[in-house]
């Protein structure tokens, strides 16, 4: 009798441990077990097999080399991507730059003037496009500074500029003889 | 559950055999677990490709960690933890894969093969949209609700089974499994009356 009592709750509320269970709930419990049952497909075993054979003769699952292929590909990825971010953030590009000596005061090359002089050079020798005879150039530093005139030029082995030997007078500015 | 013919040797005396070197004992584990684990698999994935790429897996594991395995617990509850962990993992590679990629198919568009088993077409049709509807709800549970619910009610594994599993205490199975199946009772409200008055 007992038996037969634990068999009848054993159909409507399942197995012996989901006594007590409410008559709503077995009804989804029985409603879930008459669900169809899936099969494996037919050709389970045959591609099982295959991969039970490139186990056992070392070759890495399918798988596992695809997992390594998409790593790397990733990988391969996040580096380009980072060098795009950091051309982008930095501007390593140097045309647009002006490349200039560290420490050496900002000018922009391409607005540099290139004819115009220093205020402090001399205006004497940079000024006149017309050429200056030496004895005329002497007479004005005579009489712009005394002092400067009077003195020694220190480098004695200099060549004066009249005394230019004839193979060096292509070493000089304007038309050579 | 896993049914096996009266006198044949148990789960467990088979693994012991293969772990000595007996392939054929590997066999006959794989033709007792494949079907019903590829239906607990199939029931939490709701994809066929993917849960025969699980199923397979789980053997291999398997057939590489034979010695792992120890008699202290039953050999159904390690092949279904190692089942239940790969679809775990599948699930997750699934919600990495949806979000870089906008998919084609809808929540309502899933693959379940259904099996043909009668003539009547309005029966047919009739237990295809039960079915389907049934599917629809399990699928959208919580997956910790869904997995114990499946392994419960569709794989009729015991509650210190699924305990060992699932790695949680069995209070918690039961729970579980009951807070699943009250939500199923609501969504499906009208399929559990129904069964009630068919019997």
């Amino acid at each position: 009798m007992d038996n037969e009592v634990r068999q009848t709750n054993e159909m409507a509320f399942g197995r012996p441990n989901d006594e007590g269970m409410s008559r709503e709930a077995s009804r989804v419990r029985n409603l879930l077990l008459g669900l169809p049952r899936m099969g494996c497909p037919a050709d389970f075993e045959f591609r099982l097999q295959r991969r039970l054979d490139e186990l056992e003769s070392g070759v890495r699952p399918v798988r596992e080399r695809h997992g390594w292929g998409v790593g790397w590909a990733g990988l391969g990825l996040g580096v380009a991507t980072a060098l795009l971010v950091a051309v982008v953030l930095f501007d390593f590009s140097f045309s647009s730059r002006d490349i200039r000596v560290p420490g050496a005061p900002v000018t922009s090359a391409t607005n540099a003037p290139k004819t115009v002089a220093p205020p402090d050079a001399n205006p004497l020798m940079v000024s006149s496009p017309q050429q200056v005879s030496p004895d005329a150039n002497a007479a004005a530093v005579h009489e712009q500074s005394p002092a400067m005139a009077a003195a020694k030029d220190s480098n004695t082995s200099k060549n004066p500029p009249t005394a230019l030997p004839e193979d060096l007078y292509h070493m000089v500015g304007g038309n050579s003889p | 559950m896993v049914e096996r013919p009266v006198g044949s040797p148990s789960d467990e005396d088979l693994i012991v055999a293969f772990q000595g070197g007996d392939v054929l004992a590997f066999d006959e584990i794989v033709r007792r677990y494949r079907d019903p684990l590829y239906n607990f698999v199939v029931r939490l994935l709701g994809d066929t490709f993917f849960s025969e790429d699980v199923v397979q897996e789980t053997f291999l594991r398997v057939y590489r960690n034979k010695h792992r395995y120890h008699q202290v617990a039953k050999f159904s509850t390690w092949i279904y933890t190692i089942a239940s962990n790969l679809a775990k993992t599948e699930l997750r590679r699934r919600k990495v894969r949806n979000f870089f990629s906008i998919s084609s198919k809808g929540e309502d568009e899933k693959d379940y093969d259904l099996v043909d088993t009668t003539v009547d077409i309005e029966r047919e049709v009739d237990g295809i949209l039960k079915t389907e509807a049934i599917l629809k709800e399990i699928d959208k549970l919580p997956h910790h609700f869904k997995e114990a619910v499946l392994l419960r009610d569709i794989q009729d594994l015991s509650y210190e089974e699924i305990s060992q599993i699932l790695n949680v205490p069995l209070g918690t199975v039961k729970s579980r499994v009951n807070r699943g199946r009250s939500r199923l009772q609501k969504k499906l409200g009208f399929l559990v009356r129904e069964e009630s008055e068919g019997g």
